[in-house]
């Protein structure tokens, strides 16, 4: 018995490379959050609002980056639209292709 | 010049009083002069891991607000030379671990002469945490191979590398982890996070690792740090610890499995798993 125990342990994914991965992210995410500015967090939550008003959203799905370049930063935000409702709409995008990236650059002062 | 160390991990539970207890005791085994702070105000501990409980009678907090003075307060380690241990308060409140107070208390350390003062941090990022961590000028990231440690061990570096004063002055505080309850059956099933794992994440240099040990739970029953056991496995990775914090170079024991023969395997395996 302890003999196919053993056998079939091995066979069972390995949850050490899940821990990792989960990790990786999890601390890649942590330490963008620390770089970034105060206000950042509400303006996300702001820009969310706005696109929920017209589309459907997973949140979750949900990437935005500020990069800092000598004079201008980058704002970068990704976010992956509900196929459906983005028909209706007037951001038109393939259903196969459910992605709308919006680029929006802003100028330090 | 004396060298300031914080014993750090964010979480709760992860050995970090036991680690401060273990890397003091071994600096000053080694012959250094050190003291061991207790930043924990209202859950004191370190008293009790060093066997020092019944002879608190004036704390960090009272020297903090001159209601003693620091040699009133520090306690002379009976088992081990050069040592001191500064216990936490146990009924104040956390506030009164202010900036200036902590700071007079470091200074008046070092100018006793003090070559290393090991600062033993509560658990959380709150200001008693926060102040533990502000003063050094180096850190030991006390992990366990698990994923909410983990991550708090990296949130605990980014508060290190951002607020403590070496950050504030734009210098580097010396980080290093110690990976504590390490269990290598366990990594080579795949259930438990690797070394190299818990490096990668966390992109800091590795000072030791320690195996889970029934040692450690003996050493705090009868209130002697684990370093003083130097037949258990946890007693001498801290001693390499100590090693290597003092710039010696040793090999990472206790990071594999021992070798068991096939028969074992297959009908003692499961046995391993009690330690």
């Amino acid at each position: 018995m302890r003999l196919f125990d053993y056998i079939f342990n091995r066979q069972e994914k390995n949850t050490a490379s899940q821990a990792k991965d989960r990790l990786q992210l999890v601390v890649a995410h942590q330490r963008f959050a620390q770089n970034q500015p105060d206000y950042f967090p509400k303006m996300q939550r702001e820009i969310l609002e706005v696109i929920r008003k017209y589309v459907d959203i997973d949140e979750t799905e949900l990437s935005m980056q500020l990069d800092q370049n000598e004079d201008c930063s980058i704002l970068e935000l990704n976010l992956p639209l509900t196929a459906k409702k983005v028909q209706t709409n007037s951001l038109k995008s393939k259903n196969n292709k459910p992605k709308a990236a919006a680029r929006k650059k802003v100028k330090e002062s | 010049m004396a060298k300031i160390i914080v014993v750090t991990s964010g979480k709760g539970g992860v050995g970090k009083t036991t680690s401060s207890a273990a890397i003091g005791t071994g600096l000053a085994l080694r012959g250094h002069r050190t003291a061991i702070v207790d930043f924990d105000v209202g859950l004191r501990n370190l008293d009790l891991i060093m066997g020092c409980e019944r002879r608190v009678v004036y704390d960090f907090v009272n020297v903090i607000n001159e209601e003693a003075s620091l040699k009133q307060a520090l306690i002379r380690d009976k088992r081990t030379e050069n040592l001191y241990i500064l216990p936490a308060s146990q009924t104040r409140d956390k506030d009164a671990l202010s900036k200036e107070g902590v700071e007079r208390v470091l200074n008046e350390l070092a100018n006793d002469g003090f070559e290393y003062i090991v600062c033993d941090s509560p658990a959380g990022i709150e200001h008693g945490a926060l102040m533990a961590l502000y003063f050094a000028d180096a850190a030991i990231i006390v992990t366990n191979p698990e994923v909410s440690s983990v991550r708090d061990s990296d949130r605990i570096l980014g508060i290190l590398q951002s607020k403590s004063r070496r950050a504030e002055k734009g210098e580097h505080v010396d980080e290093y982890l110690l990976l504590t309850r390490y269990n290598p059956a366990r990594v080579s099933r795949g259930e438990m996070l690797g070394v190299e794992d818990v490096k990668e994440i966390l992109a800091v240099p590795l000072l030791g690792v320690i195996p889970e040990s029934q040692s450690v739970l003996k050493a705090s029953n009868v209130g002697a740090p684990v370093i003083l056991d130097p037949e258990s496995d946890a007693g001498s990775a801290y001693m390499d610890a100590v090693s290597r914090l003092l710039g010696e170079e040793k090999a990472h024991r206790f990071i594999n499995e021992e070798k068991k023969g096939l028969l074992k395997r297959i009908f003692g395996g499961k046995k391993h798993e009690t330690v």
